[in-house]
């Protein structure tokens, strides 16, 4: 059992190697669909690195990826099946440039939920459909401050809770105004 | 044999009406008892179930539920039979709901108390701006509330009104740069950009640090520059005052001459305790005052408690401005838009107040994109891109007392004390002194957008909630027509008081707290000078 994590690990973190590298990604492919083949089951390695590639990063947090993972397989028991797929899916397309992602769920209609799921877990940090006005509802908490929809301002706004300034630091406009 | 009283006054409910009353009775030398329905929650609990809540939109989630202490989100706590589903948002927590307020601290203007006899609509107060204003004098300094002294809060460009015995206790913050950008631009379209006042201190105030920008008004300030009701209840109990938590008030129990002799209340514990006093006051928000004066069977001859329930029902726009205005920096709200505040036009429709609203927008961004299946670099270039550029409008309307818009208790269903929970009827269907209004903040919706260089996002929200409780134990000048006079005692038993925003007979377009609080203060002005 050991020894198939790691070895599912390994696998994670060549694929992290390169994703990471970007420009090295294309000589790399070749060997990327016979890796895949490799995973039969979704383990939290193998979702981590999943997420890596579908949220074009390259370090996730470990903590809020396996919570993710937790979260999406409780909602839906055929989550980690899914996911596997996908990963396939994305193999075999080659598919390493989210900006091509469009094509691929074109192509892959059945699959593109579960990798839109991912994505939004990751940059929401919740899964489900929270409820404004009610207590009971599906949803599931996956990350707040390192939810990645805060990435893109972060040196312009606060995640909420976390002030940053000091009492009036608001009547003027972000140093990147110009550039905004 | 003099009688014996377990206190002179006892206050049901610790929110910010019933803990300043309760505090000045205690200042005054009374013995006080408050009780509350729930329990003390440190405020870093609550920070914590909020950061780690999958529900960021939901008020009322970092706040505690229980089976004898229902949230009003509990689908088993309300029940709705108009076409608008109703929710009052009351948190059960010493300090009450003042916990998740935006902290908006308007007084109303003299013409919002006299709408019958000026516009026709609505009802008179039962008393003049001048009786009450030394009370929001003081509900202002125990607030801390930060405000502009020059400001024409009737929109009309005018000079200060209404008017002031005192300047703010506080003042107003700085604008932030996204209020300025909305001002000047829209401003020269003729509307009024007017500061709002707001008890969220800028400057060290009475123990509580100065607001530094945490975004997080609604559900809860994490480090109380921003007033809570709580602040009130220590301060009460510092003065004497009695708290006794996890005891829900159920029946007022009635004696010779009209008088409430006792109120009984219960503990999730399977504790029943009664409990006597020569006055009480209820202040337990606008929703479950009126529930405990229909449970208990009194004040309600005229078959008035709980009828007339009014809201500032509202609409919202969200559009994309043609620059970057950086929502998101400092509070979540700052001012108010006026164009319709008001005027001989009240007769024929709503006022209406404009709030631009100033949250981080970034869920707000992402959820959209997600929606609309953005994803990779565009994704990230486009949450920067829109969170720049988003702008949040919420408008509230004055809306009449009906008599069929109310709160009753239910027929089927009780909590886990067996005390009935709540069922509403709200309906604005077919009322054409709102929908006229409606028809007018469409075309100010236009006109903002036009202003901004804006792309719509939504303009077609459907009637909106805001949880501004009013006219369900209205106040006036006859014992036929409403349920306390101006002093908040019940027509029907001379030492029973309400406290509470349910109070107010006509409901203007402000947030109806510091009403509530000022009106509590003067009643507890009135109870010291005869217990």
């Amino acid at each position: 059992m050991t020894e198939n994590l790691d070895r599912k690990g390994l696998i994670s973190r060549r694929r992290l190697i390169g994703l990471s590298v970007g420009g090295v990604l294309v000589a790399s492919l070749g060997c990327l669909p016979t890796l895949a083949v490799a995973q039969e089951a979704m383990d939290q390695a193998g979702f981590q690195a999943l997420s890596q590639r579908l949220t074009g990063r390259t370090v996730l947090d470990k903590v809020i990826s396996d919570r993710a993972f937790a979260a999406l397989t409780a909602e839906d028991a055929g989550f980690p099946a899914a996911a596997v797929r996908l990963t396939a899916a994305l193999d075999q397309a080659g598919l390493v440039d989210m900006r091509e992602f469009k094509q691929f769920a074109a192509a892959n209609p059945e699959l593109a939920p579960t990798a839109m799921k991912i994505i939004s877990a990751w940059y929401l940090g919740y899964t489900g459909t929270p409820e404004g006005e009610a207590n009971h509802d599906d949803a599931r908490f996956v990350a707040f401050a390192g939810a990645l929809m805060y990435e893109p301002t972060k040196d312009v706004t606060i995640v909420p809770t976390y002030a940053r300034g000091h009492t009036n630091y608001w009547v003027d406009p972000p140093a990147t105004l110009a550039t905004d | 044999m003099a009688t014996e009283f377990d206190a002179d006054v006892i206050v049901i409910g610790s929110g910010a009406i019933g803990s300043n009353a309760a505090h000045l009775l205690a200042q005054r030398g009374k013995s006080v008892i408050i009780l509350e329905t729930g329990e003390w929650i440190p405020r870093w609990k609550i920070v914590e179930n909020f950061r780690s809540s999958p529900r960021k939109n939901n008020l009322n989630d970092p706040y505690p539920t229980f089976p004898w202490a229902m949230s009003s989100f509990d689908p088993d706590y309300i029940e709705n039979t108009g076409n608008f589903h109703y929710v009052p948002y009351q948190l059960l927590l010493v300090g009450g709901t003042t916990w998740h307020w935006a902290a908006a601290t308007w007084r109303f203007l003299p013409n919002d108390m006299k709408m019958k006899s000026l516009y026709g609509v609505s009802n008179d107060w039962p008393m003049e701006y001048s009786d009450l204003e030394p009370w929001y004098d003081l509900a202002e300094y125990n607030l801390g509330v930060a405000g502009s002294d020059t400001d024409d809060q009737s929109g009309h460009a005018g000079a200060a009104h209404p008017p002031r015995s005192k300047p703010y206790p506080v003042t107003a913050e700085g604008e932030t740069y996204y209020f300025q950008r909305l001002k000047d631009r829209i401003g020269k379209e003729g509307y009024n950009f007017i500061h709002e006042p707001n008890g969220r201190t800028n400057k060290p105030y009475d123990g509580r640090p100065a607001c530094s920008g945490n975004n997080n008004c609604m559900p809860v300030c994490p480090i109380g520059a921003m007033y809570s009701g709580d602040v009130h209840a220590r301060h009460a109990q510092n003065a004497g005052a009695k708290i006794i938590t996890d005891a829900t008030a159920y029946n007022l129990e009635k004696g010779e001459g009209g008088k409430i002799v006792a109120v009984h209340y219960r503990s999730s514990k399977g504790a029943d305790v009664r409990l006597t006093a020569k006055a009480f006051i209820v202040a337990a928000n606008g929703i479950e005052t009126p529930k405990l004066l229909l449970f208990s069977d009194v004040a309600n001859s005229n078959d008035l408690v709980g009828r007339h329930l009014m809201d500032h029902s509202g609409i919202s726009l969200i559009f994309t401005a043609d620059e970057p205005l950086w929502p998101g920096r400092g509070q979540v709200q700052q001012g108010a838009i006026f164009k319709w505040r008001d005027g001989d036009w009240r007769g024929q429709h709503s006022a209406i107040k404009h709030a631009p609203h100033n949250n981080v927008p970034n869920r707000d961004v992402a959820e959209m994109l997600i929606k609309q299946g953005v994803v990779g670099p565009e994704l990230d270039e486009q949450i920067r891109h829109l969170s720049a550029r988003w702008v949040v409008i919420e408008s509230m309307f004055e809306t009449l007392p009906r008599a069929t818009n109310r709160v009753t208790l239910s027929t089927t269903k009780k909590d886990a004390l067996g005390i009935p929970t709540l069922s509403f009827n709200y309906d604005l269907d077919g009322d054409e002194y709102v929908e006229k209004a409606r028809d007018l903040c469409m075309d100010d919706y236009g006109n903002f957008v036009r202003a901004m260089g804006g792309k719509v996002i939504n303009d077609k929200t459907g009637w909106q909630n805001h949880a501004h409780v009013m006219g369900t134990v209205m106040m006036g000048d006859d014992a036929k027509t409403s349920v306390t006079n101006h002093e908040g005692r019940t027509w029907d038993h001379d030492n029973l008081f309400l406290a509470t925003t349910g109070l107010l007979p006509s409901s203007s377009v402000l947030n109806p707290t510091l009403a509530g609080i000022a009106l509590g203060l003067r009643t507890a002005d009135i109870i010291a000078k005869e217990v």
